[in-house]
C-alpha cells in the first residue's frame, strides 16, 4: 500500500515511517495540511491510504480531511493524534475517519488498521472466512 | 398571568368559568341598580374612585412566575357592608377594580379574572351579612357580621388565586392556598374597615385620624411581606446551593428573586463567585488536558523508537536511540519543571523579595541568554542607577523566557533588543524582535499555558505563561505590542 503520513514531529513522523516500511508499505511524510492536500488532490492521486495527525503548524488536521472529503475523495483515512477530546473523536467520525489513534499507540495497531483497508488482504479474509463458516459477509471488518 | 395561550386546559376553564360567573352575579343586581337613587349613585361614584385609588396601594407576593397580590381596598369593602346598599357595592367594585388595573396596564385575560373573583367574594360575604340580619356598625354583632362576611370573601379569594395558580404552576393547591397571609390580611382589613364604617356613623372627622394608624400598618404589613418574599428567597438559594454542593456541578446558577432587595444582591453576588469558581475549574480541566497532550508526544517519540528498535541493534543505532529517548525525557522534565513553576506563581508567598540593582540584573540576563541569543541580543538602555524589591531568580527567569521565545521565532540574523526603564511607579522590561511579529489571531492567547499558536518553531507553550505568573505574582503585568511583518515587544512590568 501507497500511505501519505502527514505528521510535523520529525522524530514521530521517522518512526512511523520506519514501522510501517517494516509492514512492506510505501510511505510518503509532509508536514503541513497544504502538503497534504496537494498531494492527496492531485489529479492523479498516488497514496491508496492516509494516516494523518491533528496538530498540524498551517491548519487543523480535520479541516484538511474536511476539504478532502469536500472534493468527493473517499480514501481510508486514519488519525494519529495526541488529541483525545470526545469532540474531537465525533468531528472526525463525521468526517468519515476510519480509525482514530490516540498516541501513543503500538506501530501494530497502526499497521492493523492499515491492514483492513487492504483489498487484497481483505480478500484473504473473505476467502479464509468463506471456507471456514459460509458466511462471509459476515465475517468482513 | 400574561402567557395565557400557555397555560394548561385546566387553567383556562377555570379562568372562563370564574369570568363568567363574575358577569353572573354582577347581572343579578341590575334590578336594584335601576331604582337606585341620587343618593346611591353618589355612594357610587365616591366607592368606586375610593376603591381605585386603593387599587394603588398594592403588596405583591411573588410566586414564581405569578404574582398573589394584597391590596387595602378590602377595607373599604368592610366599610361598605354597612354603609351602602348591595348593589353599590357590586357596581363600585366592578367598575373601579376594571378601570384601576386597565390603568395600570394588567393583561384583560387577568382583569377578567381578578374582577371576577372579588365580585364572587363580596357576594358571598353579602350572603353571609345579610344571614346575621344586616345589623349595623354601631352593634357588636354587626362586627360579628361583617368578620364572618369577609372571612366568606378571604375564603374565595384565596382558593381561587392557589387554584389558579396552582395550575399553572404545577404545584400542590393547598401549598399554595396556605401561604400565611390570609389571616393578617383578613383580621386587618376587618378592623379598619369596621373603624373606618363606626366613625363615619358617629363622627366623620375622626377618619382623619384612622389615616395614622392606616399608613404605619401599609408600612409595616409592607415590609412583613417583603420579609416573607426574602426568606422564600434564601430557602430557595440555600436548595441551590445544596444541590451544587451535592452534585459538584458548579454551572447552576441561584435563580435571581424578582423583587430588586438584598436577597437579590446576594444571589447575583453568589452566581459571580459561581461563575468565577466554574472559570478556575474549567481552567484546571485546560490545563490538565493540554498537559497530558504535550506529554503525549514526547511519550510517544520515546515508544515508537524503543519498539522498532532491532533486535540486534548496532552499536549507532543503540547510541542514536539512546540519546533520542534522553532527549525526550528531558523534554518531558522541562514539562514538569515548567508545570511546576507555573503552579507555583499563583501564590505570591512563593517569591523571595529582595533588592536588585537594575542595571546588575540586565547585565546577568543578558550573560545567561547569550548562548540561547547566539549574538543577536543588544541591550539598549544605558545605566539606570535603579533599584527594585523583587524575586531576582524568577525575574531572570522571566527575561531569558522572553529572551528565548524571541530568539526562537525569528529569522537568526536579526536583531533582539532588551532594555529596563521606569515607567511612572513601575519598572518595564522590553524584548523586542524584529521578526514577522505574532499572528493577530494568537494575541489574545499569546501568554496562556500551552498557546503555540501557528509556530512551527520549538518550545512547549509554557515560557510566557510563566512570564505571565511571574508578573502577576509581583502584582505588574506582562503584554504584548505586536507589530505584524515588522516584529514584536513582549514587555514585563513590575512596581518598584
Amino acid at each position: 500500500m501507497k500511505i501519505l503520513l502527514v505528521e510535523d514531529e520529525e522524530r514521530i513522523a521517522a518512526f512511523l515511517t520506519k514501522g510501517l516500511r517494516r509492514g512492506d508499505h510505501t510511505v510518503d511524510v509532509v508536514g503541513v495540511g497544504k502538503d497534504a492536500l496537494d498531494a492527496i488532490l492531485d489529479p492523479e492521486p498516488e497514496h491508496d491510504v492516509l494516516v494523518l495527525d491533528l496538530g498540524l503548524p498551517d491548519m487543523d488536521g480535520l479541516e484538511v480531511l474536511r476539504r478532502v472529503r469536500e472534493q468527493g475523495v473517499q480514501m481510508p483515512v486514519i488519525v494519529v493524534t495526541a488529541r483525545t477530546d470526545r469532540d474531537d473523536r465525533t468531528r472526525a467520525a463525521q468526517l468519515g475517519v476510519d480509525d482514530y489513534l490516540a498516541k501513543p499507540f503500538p506501530i501494530k495497531q497502526l499497521l492493523a488498521s492499515i491492514d483492513r483497508h487492504d483489498p487484497q488482504r481483505q480478500g484473504a479474509v473473505l476467502r479464509t472466512s468463506s471456507m471456514a463458516s459460509g458466511s462471509p459477509s459476515a465475517e468482513l471488518p | 398571568m400574561n402567557e395565557w395561550r400557555s397555560w394548561p386546559a385546566a387553567a383556562r376553564v377555570l379562568v372562563a368559568g370564574v369570568s363568567l360567573a363574575g358577569v353572573a352575579v354582577t347581572a343579578v343586581r341590575l334590578p336594584e341598580i335601576q331604582v337606585w337613587t341620587g343618593r346611591d349613585a353618589v355612594l357610587f361614584a365616591g366607592l368606586a374612585v375610593a376603591v381605585a385609588v386603593g387599587e394603588f396601594f398594592q403588596f405583591e407576593l411573588p410566586y414564581r412566575t405569578e404574582r398573589t397580590v394584597y391590596v387595602v381596598t378590602d377595607a373599604l369593602w368592610t366599610a361598605a357592608l354597612f354603609l351602602v346598599p348591595p348593589s353599590v357595592l357590586v357596581a363600585a367594585l366592578a367598575v373601579s377594580i376594571v378601570v384601576g388595573q386597565a390603568v395600570q396596564h394588567f393583561p384583560p385575560v387577568k382583569i377578567a379574572f381578578n374582577v371576577a373573583q372579588i365580585l364572587l367574594g363580596i357576594s358571598a360575604a353579602l350572603l353571609v351579612y345579610g344571614a346575621f340580619g344586616s345589623p349595623a356598625v354601631t352593634e357588636p354583632v354587626g362586627w360579628l357580621a361583617a368578620a364572618a362576611a369577609m372571612a366568606a370573601f378571604q375564603a374565595v379569594n384565596n382558593l381561587l388565586i392557589a387554584a389558579i395558580i396552582s395550575l399553572i404552576e404545577h404545584e400542590s393547591f393547598w401549598k399554595v392556598a396556605l401561604v400565611p397571609t390570609g389571616i393578617l390580611h383578613w383580621v386587618g382589613n376587618l378592623a379598619i374597615g369596621v373603624l373606618g364604617a363606626l366613625l363615619w356613623v358617629v363622627a366623620p372627622l375622626g377618619l382623619l385620624l384612622l389615616a395614622v394608624p392606616l399608613v404605619l400598618t401599609f408600612f409595616a404589613y409592607r415590609g412583613w411581606l417583603r420579609s416573607i418574599e426574602e426568606r422564600d428567597a434564601m430557602h430557595e438559594m440555600a436548595r441551590t446551593a445544596e444541590d451544587i454542593s451535592k452534585s459538584g456541578d458548579v454551572t447552576t446558577r441561584l435563580s435571581l428573586p424578582p423583587a430588586q432587595d438584598d436577597a437579590r444582591v446576594l444571589a447575583s453576588t453568589l452566581n459571580l463567585m459561581l461563575d468565577r469558581l466554574d472559570a478556575a475549574f474549567q481552567r484546571e480541566r485546560l490545563f490538565i488536558r493540554e498537559t497530558s497532550h504535550e506529554l503525549r508526544t514526547p511519550i510517544t517519540i520515546c515508544r515508537g523508537h524503543l519498539e522498532l528498535l532491532d533486535s540486534d541493534p548496532t552499536a549507532a543505532e543503540l547510541r542514536e536511540t539512546v540519546e533520542l529517548v534522553i532527549d525526550e525525557l528531558d523534554r518531558m522534565a522541562r514539562i514538569v519543571e515548567d508545570m511546576n513553576t507555573l503552579t507555583r506563581m499563583e501564590d505570591p508567598a512563593s517569591l523571595r523579595r529582595e533588592a536588585i540593582d537594575i542595571d546588575l540584573l540586565v547585565a546577568d540576563v543578558a550573560s545567561k541568554a547569550a548562548p540561547l541569543v547566539a549574538g543577536r541580543l543588544e541591550v539598549t538602555s544605558g545605566p539606570t542607577g535603579g533599584h527594585l524589591r523583587a524575586d531576582p531568580q524568577r525575574l531572570t527567569q522571566s527575561l531569558i523566557n522572553l529572551l528565548r521565545n524571541a530568539a526562537q521565532h525569528t529569522p537568526y540574523n536579526t536583531k533582539i533588543e532588551l532594555r529596563a526603564l521606569a515607567v511612572d511607579d513601575r519598572w518595564r522590561f522590553e524584548v523586542t524582535d524584529h521578526g514577522d511579529g505574532v499572528s493577530p489571531k494568537d494575541v489574545e492567547s499569546v501568554f496562556l499555558p500551552f498557546c503555540t499558536g501557528t509556530s512551527t518553531t520549538p518550545g512547549n507553550g509554557l515560557g510566557l505563561a510563566i512570564v505571565f505568573g511571574i508578573a502577576r505574582a509581583h502584582g505588574g503585568a506582562a503584554g504584548l505590542d505586536n507589530r505584524p511583518g515588522s516584529g514584536a515587544t513582549f514587555w514585563l512590568e513590575v512596581p518598584q
